[in-house]
């Protein structure tokens, strides 16, 4: 058990390094992608009994001498995101199975997706934010290769942007390293926090809420996203959407409720700032995704809505609120990573990418199509769906923190989503077709690979599932945790 | 060993140095056996320094001097740090020296590796001299001897540079000659003392101002940096290797002396010396990444880059802390590893394809794709991604900073940082990706260098890394007691 955070993000990496130096036939390299993958997937799942139980795993064996050591550690929090994230992967490379079919250079594209699990899972799993930061760096430039993966010019710039962004970010989050640790001598975690208020502190935090606000995409640093995750191939782009951007999120948790003390909080009014910016992310997002007519654009700019939600949770700084943030993140991921793996159903079967386009698409790719309606229903945020309770828990928190506006501003969110969302689902299945397309008509859901659609499906279902599940687990899990931090 | 011992590791180090670089000499055009000779001579020299860690590393000085040069005397001072330096260049010139055996120099072979050898020596004695005038010897013979190889291609442009290269060094000469007979008449003493021997007096500012213009000129501290670029475009790339690796770091190694063996960090902060060096080295470090970033010829962008990071090395002496410390004599190391990385490579490409321009580069990685892995191995070490070397440098000089109670200097550093990813990362793109290069895919074809350049370029890639991945950075433990015995 002690073994299992180490494990979880060495076997990726392992796998991605055989990849590189042995296999050279594409079975080979799906298997080990999938295998990889899956046994990391199982190490993550492994650590849930650990995480019901309130334990913490890890051993205190140090690596690495950059100067810091980091360990491996995995606490609740830390198994909850691992779990979700390393899913997501798990999907993902299954779906690049047929995504990437008549792709280039397989070899990279996987092995790079395997790098940036381990990464990813590396963020989670280690106990100090020198960790944090070391995977951090290291998911910047894996997942900058892969948003670059297409080569092309829309995609070449798209990747600078967000490679200068994240560096950025980087060197923001070094700056609020470098005073934590000048001014407590360590930087693990501790629940409650141990650095005290003062003017370095304050400036370290908001460094922090740079750099990490930046990975999250929050505004007025979302503005790589748009470009980043609509270049990318679409399972990255669920990646990166689903999973990716929540790392920001996650760091910030680390550093507001495991590294600064409130009074360091409350010396600079981080909450309040963290909240504003939240509303305005949250606002700015959905009206962005409301004017875009490329549909990957108009999920990217979603995702900085979503995630406003939970940066939002965060900043409530309240045991629900922290709860629905926390569910927000599994259920974001899960309706994100539907609705990301359907734009790319529909750009590989009709190379079709605007929304505009999409009239009658129901027809001719039904499943996909029903599994985008079940995502775009959740995302509103409709009962029994999962956005409904993230969002049942952050109006509910909101009004116990007395600021009782904040719920006009996720019933005003979950609105425009209505609006950015529900037409594309009736023009889908009700839309008169335009005439170039009827060509298109008599395709039968099963000319779609079977990997890229039984994905989509699984996640799409898994939605609403555990709605049907008592007791309802990940909601139970974000409350354990929620209740370990308060 | 007690002290007043006699030691003889460090006069035999740079003995065998001068004796071999004699017998290249002598051995004329057969590249073969002198190169040989080089590398033996090197290992040799590393080999007999490296039988004194067990006194130095204890915390020991061990001096040896002898009765010439009347009234001075000529002296050799073997310290931790002094010993340390000598194995870093040693083994660094190795490398080089393993690439030139290998590098494709066209003529005047002989000249060539007699100079280079006789510059190791030299640099060696640099920093195993024990006193200001021995050091001004060595350092001299290690300057003057530099010429021949910026002037290795006779071209107009070559000869320009080297004449910039000499003017400058002999003001600099000149400008230590002055302050060493300041000192001499001050202090009638010239060996290296703990705390510093010079007292405050009317002259002494002048003293410590021509000290810092002969070793900021070898440095390239602004406003002492014109040589750099033309040298290092006009110079074959493993004498550019050379310089940075190597020469210009007795640059920040005399510096450190003059500061805490010659002048005394008491003196240098009553009398707010260590603020200008302070101003100057951000000069240097901004100064430098912006001109690196405006750069079109890839060797001249790497001259600046050497610059703007010697400008770190500056930084962390000036700021006088045992952190900052720390940082800037890791960076002798980190630096020496990265910047010996891309240089090595940069002469790769040009030997291999004749292409300097960086708009050139495009594709390149899949014509030379270890060569370009290395590169881009050192440009992200350079723009400090952990867990390389670069990171720890930048980590001990940005809490060096906040020790001393200035938070806003690790902005320049960072700001520094941002233009290294400005200037390098975008060579690495090119070199690989893009739609042009899409087709070159399928006829990627290996570097096809001769091994002895391949292994000189993966031995400083892998001293980019290698250190941080075991549980004890060794180097940055000794770089801690070297800071330690410096301070206290």
């Amino acid at each position: 058990m002690e073994y299992l955070p180490l494990f979880s993000v060495t076997i990726p990496l392992l796998a991605a390094g055989i990849m590189l130096l042995c296999c050279r036939s594409e079975l080979a390299i799906k298997l080990l992608a999938l295998l990889g993958s899956a046994l990391s997937f199982a190490a993550s799942a492994g650590m849930l009994p650990a995480l019901a139980a309130g334990q913490i795993l890890g051993t205190r064996q140090g690596y690495l001498s950059f100067p810091l050591h980091i360990y491996f550690q995995a606490d609740g929090v830390s198994i909850f995101f691992a779990v979700i994230f390393s899913f997501c992967f798990f999907l993902a490379i299954i779906y690049s199975f047929s995504y990437m079919r008549h792709g280039h250079a397989k070899l990279r594209y996987y092995a790079l997706l395997l790098v940036a699990q381990s990464a990813i899972l590396g963020v989670v799993m280690t106990s100090s934010l020198v960790g944090l930061f070391l995977f951090f760096e290291l998911l910047a430039v894996v997942s900058y290769l892969l948003v670059i993966h297409e080569e092309d010019a829309v995609a070449m710039s798209a990747g600078a942007k967000y490679l200068f962004m994240t560096i950025v970010a980087g060197f923001a989050i070094f700056f609020g390293l470098v005073v934590t640790y000048f001014l407590a001598g360590r930087l693990d975690y501790q629940v409650g926090g141990y650095v005290a208020a003062s003017p370095l502190a304050g400036a370290a935090l908001f460094a922090f809420l740079i750099g990490c606000g930046l990975k999250a995409g929050m505004f007025p640093l979302h503005i790589w996203l748009a470009d980043a995750h609509p270049a990318a191939p679409a399972p990255v782009s669920a990646l990166l959407s689903g999973c990716m951007i929540k790392t920001g999120a996650y760091g910030l948790i680390r550093v507001m409720h495991y590294v600064y003390t409130p009074q360091a909080m409350q010396a600079v009014s981080y909450d309040q700032v963290l909240l504003w910016l939240a509303v305005a992310t949250i606002f700015l997002g959905s009206a962005l995704a409301l004017q875009q007519d490329h549909l990957k654009r108009r999920l990217a700019y979603s995702s900085v809505a979503q995630i406003g939600y939970v940066l939002l949770g965060i900043a409530l700084m309240s045991e629900q609120a922290l709860q629905g943030a926390l569910f927000h993140v599994f259920s974001h991921a899960l309706m994100k990573g539907t609705l990301f793996f359907c734009a790319g159903a529909i750009v590989t079967q009709t190379r079709k990418q605007y929304v505009s386009q999409l009239q009658g698409i129901g027809r001719q790719l039904p499943v996909i199509m029903y599994s985008f309606a079940l995502a775009a229903v959740t995302i509103v945020g409709i009962p029994p769906f999962n956005a409904f309770f993230s969002k049942w828990h952050l109006a509910a928190a909101s009004l116990a923190a007395g600021q009782g506006s904040l719920v006009a501003v996720l019933v005003i969110s979950s609105l425009l989503n209505a609006l950015y969302y529900f037409p594309i689902v009736v023009n889908a299945f009700f839309g008169n077709e335009a005439e170039e397309n009827k060509f298109g008509t008599d395709r039968l859901p099963d000319e779609i690979p079977r990997s890229m659609l039984w994905s989509t499906a699984l996640l799409a279902l898994l939605c609403v599932l555990f709605a049907f599940v008592q007791p309802h687990w990940p909601m139970e899990l974000a409350r354990r945790i929620a209740a370990g931090i308060f | 060993m007690e002290a007043g011992v006699f030691i003889w590791q460090p006069q035999a180090a740079v003995g065998l140095l001068l004796v071999a670089t004699l017998l290249v000499w002598l051995r004329g055009e057969k590249a073969r056996g002198s190169s040989c000779l080089t590398l033996f001579a090197l290992a040799g020299a590393f080999t007999i320094l490296a039988t004194l860690f067990p006194w130095v590393g204890a915390g020991e000085i061990l001096r040896q001097t002898y009765p010439i040069l009347p009234p001075f005397g000529f002296s050799f001072q073997a310290d931790l740090l002094s010993v340390s330096l000598a194995l870093l260049f040693l083994f660094s010139g190795f490398v080089i020296a393993l690439y030139i055996a290998a590098y494709p120099l066209k003529h005047d072979e002989r000249r060539f590796k007699t100079a280079f050898l006789f510059i190791m020596a030299c640099a060696s004695g640099v920093v195993l001299a024990g006193d200001l005038l021995s050091l001004f010897l060595f350092f001299e013979a290690m300057s003057l001897a530099f010429f021949l190889l910026i002037i290795h291609n006779r071209t107009r442009e070559a000869v320009a540079a080297t004449y910039k290269f000499i003017y400058l060094t002999v003001g600099g000469s000149m400008c230590y000659f002055i302050a060493l007979a300041i000192v001499f008449v001050q202090a009638n003493s010239f060996a290296w003392t703990a705390g510093g021997f010079m007292s405050a007096a009317s002259l002494s500012a002048l003293a410590f101002w021509g000290f810092v213009a002969a070793f900021g000129m070898k440095a390239g501290m602004v406003p002492l940096h014109f040589w750099l670029a033309a040298a290092y475009g006009q110079a074959p790339p493993p004498a550019a290797a050379l310089s940075s690796v190597i020469m210009m770091k007795t640059g920040a190694y005399g510096m450190a002396r003059i500061f805490h063996h010659v002048f005394g960090l008491e003196m240098l902060s009553r009398q707010g010396w260590d603020i200008l060096i302070l101003i100057l080295a951000l000069f240097t470090i901004l100064y430098g990444s912006f001109c690196a970033f405006a750069e079109r010829d890839l060797l001249r962008r790497l001259a600046y880059s050497s610059m703007a990071q010697l400008g770190y090395i500056l930084f962390g002496l000036a700021l006088l802390n045992y952190a900052a410390l720390v940082g800037g004599f890791f960076h002798f190391l980190a630096h020496g590893m990265m910047k010996g990385t891309m240089l090595l490579c940069a002469g790769a490409i040009v030997s291999k394809t004749g292409k300097r321009k960086i708009a050139d580069l495009a594709g390149i990685a899949w014509q030379m794709p270890l060569t370009m892995a290395c590169f881009s191995l050192a440009a992200l070490t350079a723009v400090g991604l952990p867990p390389m070397n670069v990171f720890v440098v930048k980590w001990y000089l940005s809490l060096g900073a906040l020790s001393a109670g200035q938070p806003l200097l690790i902005l320049f550093l960072l700001a520094s940082s941002l233009l290294n990813a400005a200037y390098y990362l975008p060579i690495v793109f090119r070199a690989y990706f893009g739609a042009e290069n899409r087709d070159l895919h399928a006829s990627l074809v290996w570097d096809r260098l001769p091994w002895p350049m391949t292994v000189g370029m993966l031995l400083f890639a892998a001293g980019c890394i290698v250190f941080s991945l075991g549980p004890v950075n060794l180097p940055l433990e000794l770089t801690k007691r070297i800071a330690t015995g410096f301070l206290y």
